[in-house]
């Protein structure tokens, strides 16, 4: 027997996933023009989502990998990309060996 | 201007003046350490999926349809015999709700889209694409450029997934390789490639403070949406303030 509910369940799952999507664009499109704080308010997105689910993987999973976002951030202010995830998967990788 | 020198990658925004072949290989220079990380994390869930008993056909529909490692994990914890319908529903809504704040903010760069492409390319909006695309998009975002990041990453999750359906029990601890935390530095660096936009310092700062007191009280997954709000209020409040960004 086909267990219908979960082919029903995923393909919901899909679709709630797909409103949330296209729901902010959806609402924002019904605007002609924007006004200044929401705009601002619509900038900071990025900055704002990602560090808030970086957050707690940097601060709250050890000392190790605080240290280890801590030289994270730092690379970041300076170099490259690949230097970044270089140094601080890297310094990670070296703390779990000799103190893991 | 350390916007130039700090930025001597990112300043190649995807122009529309940019020839496909230079988008793409800008595109596929920015999404190759993604699919590193990615990879694991879609084996995983792969694995997990197995473990609940999942044939491989819905694994490989869930993967396809949801694309969203985040919230499919989760779907997959509370995953049982009978599945508890709506509190999927409404946990895999709660951890894709970020989305409907990515979809307003990057839709203002693809107004210039045939909509067929904007609706498509939605379905494909995953935390690092949208990112990318933000930070290369400038004011009009390259089609090209988006779907030379979404499609290859779209396709390594599926191939991800299969792999830890058919393979997961063989799969060492991803720990050992620290592969657990290249999205953390992936993501460290990407934040810090917003800090010229106004009162990121600020906004940054509210973020964290507002993820971290969450996460440790009402728990995840609302870390994401109560540090994004706060952030994003912060961005609201001081709107038309000269702009004190200094790092």
């Amino acid at each position: 027997m086909i267990d219908w509910t979960a082919y029903g369940l995923i393909v919901t799952l899909g679709l709630v996933t797909y409103g949330t999507r296209i729901g902010g664009h959806l609402i924002l499109s019904r605007f002609g023009r924007l006004n200044p704080r929401l705009e601002a308010a619509l900038d900071a997105v990025p900055a704002a989502v990602m560090t808030a689910i970086v957050a707690p993987m940097a601060l709250a999973t050890g000392p190790m990998e605080s240290i280890a976002a801590a030289i994270a951030v730092l690379a970041a202010l300076r170099l490259s990309m690949h230097a970044t995830l270089v140094l601080g998967i890297g310094s990670l990788i070296v703390m779990r060996l000799l103190l893991g | 201007m350390t916007y130039n020198r700090a930025m001597a990658e990112t300043t190649l925004t995807s122009e529309p003046s940019m020839a496909p072949r230079q988008l793409i290989l800008l595109a596929l220079r920015d999404i190759a350490p993604v699919m590193l990380a990615a990879l694991p994390f879609g084996v995983v869930i792969g694995a997990l999926a197995a473990k609940k008993g999942l044939p491989f056909d819905q694994i490989m529909l869930m993967s396809g349809l949801i694309f969203a490692g985040a919230s499919q994990f989760v779907a997959l914890e509370l995953w049982g015999v009978p599945p508890p319908f709506w509190l999927i529903v409404f946990s895999v809504l709660a951890v894709n709700f970020r989305h409907i704040l990515y979809s307003a903010a990057l839709g203002r760069k693809m107004r210039h889209w045939t909509a067929v492409g904007r609706y498509g390319g939605f379905a494909l909006m995953v935390d690092p694409v949208y990112v990318l695309g933000e930070l290369r998009g400038g004011a009009r975002l390259s089609g090209v450029y988006y779907a030379a990041i979404a499609i290859p990453l779209y396709f390594g999750w599926l191939i991800a997934t299969a792999l830890g359906a058919l393979f997961g029990r063989l799969i060492e601890d991803p720990k050992d390789f620290g592969l657990d935390f290249v999205l953390a530095a992936y993501f460290i660096y990407l934040v810090a490639q917003f800090r010229e936009r106004p009162n990121a310092v600020p906004i940054i700062l509210a973020s964290a403070a507002f993820a971290i007191v969450a996460f440790f009280t009402i728990g995840p997954p609302w870390h994401i949406a109560s540090g994004a709000f706060a952030g994003i209020a912060v961005a609201a409040g001081l709107a038309g303030r000269r702009a004190g960004t200094v790092v």
